[in-house]
Parts: structure tokens; C-alpha cells; sequence
């Protein structure tokens, strides 16, 4: 009896998983805070069902190790089912035995490589054909088909790298390069040489975190002029372009789910609430905004089934539809992932990008790219 | 925040609302199962003699071991529905390859300690569940191989029987899908099927 007593008053308790510090933090504290604002909101407008949400928030400060340890203290000691978290796909690789074995949900915001369901994840952040094929489409009708690829040394940067091998057929790979994740400016020296001498028609890149920045300063500071030769990427937002300095950044390209710069009444309205919460100055990204949406998709399932039991939660989750802030997205119920827009953004002087082309409508997402063609139509 | 008594965790610890047959002799304990299973909240049904067919709509079944066991689950092995647990009475012990093809998920040696019988059974659904997930997974996984291979099978039908290059290829089977509403995989397998049909 006590337990029924309690469960009216007691609020909904949740894990979060982004790190604060570390060399990934300057896109993962984004995330943290898009999942805070969602919390915030729902938790003012009364909460679910009369109940607020508990955010358990730890800092696995870039460490797998501690991605680990935290997922499974979340489960066993916290007692809780659903986890937000985790950017990078070697993190969501560690996390994932725990939450598969002990029937979790762990909610992911980040776009990653595809190629894996799991019933107990639901991907938020685009997969390859939701990205990936949208930029090839655009960079080889824009700027031509010798390409070079340069990435962070793990899982991601690898697995996208064999995808667009794939996507570009009929465009060359001249040159591919891997770097450390905590790669330094000087990491970069014998790469930059590399283009110079192969000069290639773009540059393709998976790097990530604080190297992003070191990687697009030490281009800038080799004299290479991004409105000819930009680097293309799918992970640099305006976070890491902020972090870089706006004039190190103007002119580069990324694909995206979403920009800040999208024209619409429900962005417009999560932007203002973002920077009122966080400061003038923090812009939005597509990180935060999946960590913000997939905090509202659970909060409505939750309503339905006041229960945080996966086994129920899940059911509700597949299918359901939330207008987000890039527009209108569903959570796919034959992979579980979402289905996103497909947008290509190209960094304009204001540290924010300039949207040259965008999908019609939310892409469907496509995992295994098992009916995906080599064209992204929609553009 | 106060610690709950029966916690509804996750991997569900909590044997709140399962529904649970149990069919065990009343000589090997029947009764202190079904008080154990009582008081960790269950919906426990009672059946006893032993049925010919155990009934499929339980959650977990707790059953009285029997050479023949497996003639009476609804199921062949390897399509179980609910997590099985037998029950062996005092003094039997089961022949270890018998215990083995009725692929139970626990064993409750009686009599049991007071109080452990609910944890046994949770335990028990609690693996099957996994095996299930892990299960449901392969099977999308399989759908998602046979899918990859129809494409590319239909698509080199299309090269080579309608001329057309690897593009227009996947663009047709995308738009017959999206025309038919049904799947790029549907289609494919059509393809294939009535190609194979007209050698």
C-alpha cells in the first residue's frame, strides 16, 4: 500500500548521460541542456500526470569507462528505465549490453553511422540516409567529385567514411586521413600538407569535439579559403563553429536534421526559450534540439501509460509524432528511430548556417540503407 | 526519497499483474508457491490434476516436473511464450537430459526456503524476456539481409531486362513501393518472384 501511496506524489526519475567535461564536452553539455530545457518546460506546465521529472544527471567526462559504470548505477542502484544520453556511437556501444540486458530505454540524440536496432534505444538523431546521402547529392552536383576524407579514430568517423565510400560512387576518394580524439593542432600539419599537395574538390569531415576546432583553425591558418574548398561535415554544429571562432568557420558546409537559422514559428519560440534559459549567447544546435524533442516524445508516452516500464513505455513511443523545432518528425515504429528533415547548412559570418537546400518533409529514417538509392530525391 | 518496498524495475523485478499458471502437486507444495507468488502481488491460477495441455496466455508457467513434460507445453521447443519454471518435488531427482528438453528458464527444488519462490520466478521471466528482445532483434535482423538481397537481386533484373542503369533501377522500385504503398521489399520480391515465374 505504501508504494501506491507514494506513486502519486513522487516524481518520474530519469537518467541523463552527457559529458560535462572531457574532451567531448563541448557538444555534449548542448545536449544536457537541450533535455534540461524539455524537463523544465514539461515540469512547469505541472509535470506528467502530476508528477515532475527527476533528472539523475552524471558527468561521464568523455570516458567510456565512466559511460559504463554510470549506465549500470542508473539501472541497479537509481532504479530507473530511461536514460538520455550518450554522443558518441562508442559510448552508445558500451551502454547498450546494460540497458538491452536489464530492459532500459536509453533515448539517443545524436546523428550516427546506422546499422544497428535495438529494441531498447530510440534514435533521435539522423542516420546515414537522412544525412549522409543528402550531402553527397550536394557536394558533387556543387563542387565536384575528388574528395578527401579526414576523421577522428574511432567507430563513427570509420563506419561513415565505408557508407559514403558507397554513397559516392562514381566520385573518387584521393586521400583518407584518422586522428586521435584528443588530436592537437600539430595533428593536423601532415593532413593539411596532404591537401595541398592532392588538392582535392572538398574535403570530408568525421572528426569530432574539441579537435574540431584545431582541425578547421589549422585549415584556416594554411590559407585555404573555405568558399572554393570548404570541409564538409555532418557533426560540426553551430557549437563547434562557436567554439572555432565565426570567421575560422564561415564558408564550411554541414548536413544536418536541424540549424538555428530554420524559418518557423515552433523554432523560433524554442530558440528564445533556449537563450533565455542558457544566455543570449548559446546558440541551439542539432544535438540540442534532438535532446530536446525526444525528452517531449518520452513525456507524452509516459502520460498514456504512467508507467515507466520499457515493455509499456516503448509500444506508445513507436510511431508517435511530436512538431518539433526542425518541423514535424516521427519516431519510425520499424526501426525506432526518427524520421527527420534533411538539410544542408553553410556557415555564414554570424557563427550560424545559411540554409541552401532542405528535404520537403521528414525523411523516413533507413538504418540498414536497405531501400535507400543513391539520390537523395527530396532536395 | 523513501526506498519502496516492491520496486517496479526495470528488467521488472516486480511481479505486480503477472499472470501466473501454476500446476504443481499438492504434495511437492503447491500451496506455499502460490502464497509466496500472492504475496508478491501475482495473479496466480491454480491448476491441478495436471492438465493434458498447459495453457499459452500465462505470463510465466510453474510447473510440476515430469518425465514427459514437454508433450504437455502449448509449444514446440524454441517458440516458448511464457517463461517456464519447474517443480521438483521431494526426494525426485530429474534426469538431467529430460530436465534439459523441457527448456525451463528456473528449477524450484522443494521444499524451498520461505520467501525465495517469487524471486525464482521473476528471475525466470526476466531471462526469457531478454531472450525474447534478443530474439526479435535477429528476426529484424534477418528482414533487413533479406531485404538488402531482393534489392539488388530485383535491381539486376531491371538492368538486364528493361536496360535501365543502376539509378533508374532503384528509382523505379522506390516509386512503384510509394504508388503501391507497400514496401521496397514487397516489391523487389515480386519482381524476382514473377521473373523466376516467366523464367
Amino acid at each position: 500500500m505504501k508504494r501506491m501511496n507514494n506513486a502519486t506524489t513522487e516524481p518520474w526519475r530519469v537518467g541523463v548521460l552527457f559529458s560535462q567535461t572531457g574532451h567531448m564536452s563541448v557538444i555534449e553539455e548542448t545536449q544536457l541542456r537541450g533535455t534540461l530545457l524539455a524537463i523544465d518546460e514539461i515540469n512547469c506546465a505541472g509535470g506528467v500526470n502530476g508528477r515532475e521529472l527527476m533528472p539523475i544527471i552524471y558527468d561521464p567526462a568523455s570516458d567510456n569507462t565512466l559511460f559504463r559504470l554510470y549506465a549500470k548505477k542508473l539501472m541497479t542502484e537509481d532504479d530507473i528505465s530511461s536514460i538520455f544520453g550518450c554522443y558518441t556511437s562508442s559510448s552508445r556501444k558500451v551502454v547498450l549490453p546494460i540497458v538491452e540486458r536489464l530492459n532500459g530505454l536509453l533515448w539517443y540524440p545524436t546523428l550516427y553511422e546506422g546499422f544497428e536496432y535495438s529494441p531498447n534505444v530510440i534514435y533521435t538523431g539522423s542516420a546515414p540516409n537522412q544525412n549522409g546521402l543528402a550531402l553527397c547529392e550536394y557536394l558533387v552536383s556543387n563542387l565536384g567529385r575528388r574528395f578527401y576524407f579526414i576523421g577522428s579514430d574511432y567507430i563513427y568517423p570509420r563506419e561513415t567514411n565505408r557508407i559514403m565510400r558507397e554513397l559516392l560512387r562514381g566520385a573518387e576518394v584521393i586521400g583518407e586521413s584518422y586522428v586521435s580524439l584528443r588530436a592537437q593542432r600539430k595533428d593536423f600539419l601532415p593532413i593539411i600538407r596532404d591537401i595541398q599537395r592532392t588538392r582535392p574538390d572538398v574535403i570530408f569531415s568525421t572528426v569530432v569535439g574539441d579537435s574540431t576546432v584545431h582541425l578547421y583553425q589549422s585549415y584556416a591558418d594554411a590559407g585555404f579559403d573555405p568558399k572554393t574548398l570548404p570541409i564538409a561535415s555532418l557533426t560540426t554544429t553551430e557549437a563547434e563553429i562557436r567554439a572555432m571562432g565565426f570567421d575560422v568557420g564561415e564558408g564550411h558546409i554541414t548536413a544536418a536534421s536541424y540549424f538555428q537559422n530554420i524559418d518557423s514559428a515552433s523554432n523560433a519560440s524554442f530558440v528564445s526559450r533556449f537563450k533565455r534559459r542558457f544566455g543570449s549567447d548559446e546558440p541551439t544546435n542539432m544535438c540540442v534540439e534532438a535532446a530536446y524533442f525526444q525528452v517531449h516524445f518520452f513525456a507524452r508516452a509516459l502520460a498514456m501509460t504512467n508507467s515507466m516500464e520499457t515493455n509499456q513505455l516503448r509500444p506508445v513511443v513507436l510511431g508517435s509524432e511530436f512538431e518539433a523545432p526542425q518541423g514535424k518528425v516521427a519516431i519510425n515504429a520499424s526501426c525506432s528511430h526518427a524520421d527527420l528533415w534533411s538539410c544542408i547548412g553553410r556557415a555564414n559570418r554570424a557563427g550560424q548556417f545559411d540554409i541552401v537546400a532542405r528535404s520537403k518533409a521528414a525523411v523516413a529514417a533507413d538504418p540498414y540503407l536497405t531501400c535507400s538509392g543513391r539520390n537523395a530525391h527530396f532536395l | 526519497m523513501s526506498k519502496v518496498e516492491v520496486p517496479a524495475k526495470p528488467g521488472s523485478a516486480s511481479l505486480a499483474e503477472f499472470e501466473i499458471v501454476v500446476a504443481v502437486a499438492p504434495e511437492s507444495g503447491a500451496d506455499q508457491v502460490v502464497r509466496d507468488l500472492q504475496r508478491a502481488r501475482a495473479k496466480v491460477r491454480r491448476l491441478w490434476p495436471m492438465p493434458d495441455k498447459l495453457p499459452s496466455d500465462a505470463d510465466v508457467l510453474v510447473v510440476e516436473f515430469s518425465d514427459r513434460l514437454t508433450d504437455r507445453l502449448p509449444w514446440m521447443p524454441g517458440e516458448s511464450r511464457s517463461a517456464v519454471v519447474v517443480v521438483i518435488g521431494p526426494n525426485r531427482a530429474p534426469d538431467p537430459a529430460r530436465l534439459c528438453e523441457t527448456t525451463p528458464e528456473a528449477v524450484i527444488y522443494m521444499p524451498a526456503q520461505t520467501e525465495t519462490i517469487a524471486g525464482v520466478v521473476a528471475l525466470a521471466r526476466s531471462q526469457f524476456d531478454y531472450t525474447k528482445r534478443l530474439r526479435d532483434r535477429i528476426e529484424r535482423l534477418d528482414e533487413n539481409l533479406r531485404t538488402i538481397r531482393n534489392v539488388e537481386r530485383a535491381k539486376a533484373i531491371l538492368i538486364s531486362a528493361r536496360g535501365m542503369n543502376d539509378e533508374a533501377a532503384y528509382k523505379f522500385l522506390r516509386t512503384q513501393a510509394m504508388d503501391r504503398r507497400t514496401t521496397v521489399n514487397a516489391i523487389a520480391a515480386a519482381i524476382i518472384d514473377s521473373f523466376e515465374l516467366l523464367g
